[in-house]
């Protein structure tokens, strides 16, 4: 069945992997993300881009009217927006954080408030977040990251109790390692920390760790991400969590079952 | 013989040690943040009474003037505000020299719908329940780094690692705070800093009435009215008194090697084993049903 789509952060890596595969099925697929020249091969797909920025509230009330508007309704969002944030908790200011926040957190929120409503009306709808392995686990400098993605697991939780009632579904998507933009942003990110930091010989470690795994075979490609959404939408009754890719099962059944004392002992072993 | 004589000598030395062991530790410097109330109160009185050097900041300035009469510090401290923040950690270091333990304790809960909490309600929360803590960290880091020890002691909630309906935004916050501590952890652990966790269940504080009095207010007109009502008209859950956390709080600064988290009060433990044994699917069925 034809279904209408919106999907946040669709002009690179996972989320345009993903939004090419359901135009390919035949949805009506809208594509939203700031960089909309990014999305000029989508458009040729048959694709919908339509510029947004997550954390702009008039933007996407803007999204969500004009969809309203030409389709009547939402079948599935999915809000795919977010980027990591590393450096450690001292040298991180709250302000780089609080963006950090806005994007990968309230930008979900806002996106569902503003979808919700319609999804109420029609009595049925799907939500599909982009958490990620790193909501159930952790790596060293990456506290903010692990923080958002830990509350967009909390508050997706909450969501699939409050919304069930108007059959309204909520699926949390936990990804590995996805070969994506997530490591250059990552570096770029360590390269503005202060240069005398208390935590430098932590940091280069990091730094040596990300380039290596971008370069080796660490990392699944995003195809694998789009396979499982597709997978999510066309079912009846999706998990409440997916997480593939990369190491993302052993990590976090690690996490869970090894204990926090002998799983930080594996990580800063892995640096 | 010989041998007994040996151990009963051994114990008594342990022992002695104990009790040489015990009177450093309570002339360790504690800050404490939300003392004003229930868990953080509770967790002062402990720590005067058993001879610790207590801060205890909160906003609720004439409440928490009871620490001046008991022996302790009262501090007047909004976590969301910096310069309170700086001026609160400086005295300490003025008066004492150092700062053996931070417990961040200070958080609120809103009882609301996701869908209709607005994002300037969670945003308050947040900068309270995460950057509040966050701040105090930071501003007592430099200290503890330079002293080579220190204990970051922290209440989340039970809520860190399992959820309930109408309370998104709390949860959220609880989540984000284990995860960014967790990391913490491991940043902080060579320079001798430890982190704590301690995840309470159900505690008998004013949590439920301010959580609650947000909860009057967002059920007005809410799509969410069924989800309200039988919570308003469920009989409340079985509580621990906050001295229970209290007594974790202690373990927490004089264990040698304390644990990475703490699971305490009503009904933590259980929930959070139902979730993790039984999945997300079992878990939801139990906590709606008893809301029905």
């Amino acid at each position: 069945m034809k279904k209408v789509i919106l999907i946040t952060g669709a002009s690179s890596g996972m989320g345009k992997e993903t939004a090419k595969k359901l135009i390919e099925e035949g949805h009506k697929v809208y594509t939203a993300a700031r960089r909309i020249d990014n999305m000029a091969d989508l458009k040729q797909l048959g694709g919908l881009p339509i510029q947004m920025d997550v954390t702009n509230e008039a933007d996407i009330q803007k999204v969500v009217d004009t969809i309203i508007k030409y389709e009547g309704k939402i079948d599935v969002l999915w809000n795919n927006a977010g980027y990591g944030l590393y450096g450690s908790v001292e040298d991180v200011s709250l302000d780089e954080a609080r963006k950090q926040m806005e994007v990968n957190v309230f930008g979900i929120a806002a996106m569902t408030q503003r979808v919700v409503p319609h999804m109420r009306k029609a009595r049925s709808g799907l939500i599909i977040n982009t958490s990620s392995m790193g909501g159930k686990m952790y790596f060293p400098m990456g506290a903010w990251y692990h923080a958002s993605k830990h509350a967009v697991e909390g508050l997706s939780d909450c969501l699939r109790l409050e919304l069930k009632e108007f059959n309204i579904k909520v699926v949390v998507l936990e990804p590995g390692f996805i070969s994506t933009e997530f490591g250059s942003v990552l570096i770029d990110n360590f390269e503005k920390l202060p240069k005398n930091s208390a935590y430098k010989s932590m940091m280069d470690k990091i730094i040596e760790g990300t380039k290596k795994s971008a370069q080796g075979n660490g990392s699944s490609k995003p195809s694998v991400i789009a396979n499982t959404v597709s997978k999510i939408i066309s079912t009846n009754n999706p998990k409440t969590r997916y997480r593939v890719g990369k190491f993302a099962k052993p990590m976090v059944w690690m996490r869970v079952y090894l204990g926090d004392r002998l799983f930080d002992k594996i990580v800063m072993s892995q640096m | 013989m010989k041998k007994y004589f040996t151990l009963i000598i051994g114990l008594l030395l342990l022992s002695g040690f104990k009790t040489v062991a015990a009177q450093e530790n309570n002339k360790k410097v504690v800050i404490v943040t939300g003392s004003a109330s229930g868990i953080g109160k509770a967790t002062c009185e402990l720590l005067v009474s058993e001879g610790y050097i207590v801060y205890g900041g909160d906003i609720q300035v004439e409440k928490n003037r009871y620490l001046d009469s008991i022996g302790g510090h009262s501090l007047v401290l909004d976590v969301t505000k910096e310069e309170q923040i700086k001026a609160g950690v400086e005295k300490v270091i003025k008066e004492q020299g150092r700062i053996d333990i931070l417990y961040n304790n200070a958080g609120f809960g809103i009882m609301a719908a996701a869908e209709e909490t607005t994002l300037e309600d969670a945003q308050n929360l947040m900068d309270v329940n995460v950057y509040g803590y966050v701040r105090m960290i930071k501003a007592v880091l430099p200290y503890m780094r330079q002293q080579k020890s220190g204990r970051i002691i922290n209440t989340t909630s039970m809520g860190g690692k399992i959820y309930f309906p109408l309370a998104s935004w709390y949860i959220a916050s609880k989540h984000a705070l284990e995860g960014w501590l967790d990391v913490l952890r491991l940043e902080v652990k060579s320079f001798g800093i430890r982190v704590v966790i301690i995840e309470p269940g159900f505690i008998n504080t004013n949590f439920y009435n301010v959580s609650g009095s947000y909860g009057q207010r967002y059920s007005q007109n809410s799509a969410y009215g069924h989800v309200f009502e039988p919570i308003f008209k469920a009989k409340q859950p079985k509580m621990s008194e906050p001295v229970v956390i209290a007594k974790v709080v202690e373990k927490a600064i004089t264990k040698r090697h304390p644990k990475t988290r703490y699971v305490k009060g009503k009904n933590g433990k259980m929930l959070i084993w139902i979730r993790r044994t039984f999945g997300d699917k079992f878990y939801d069925r139990l906590i709606m049903k008893r809301l029905k």
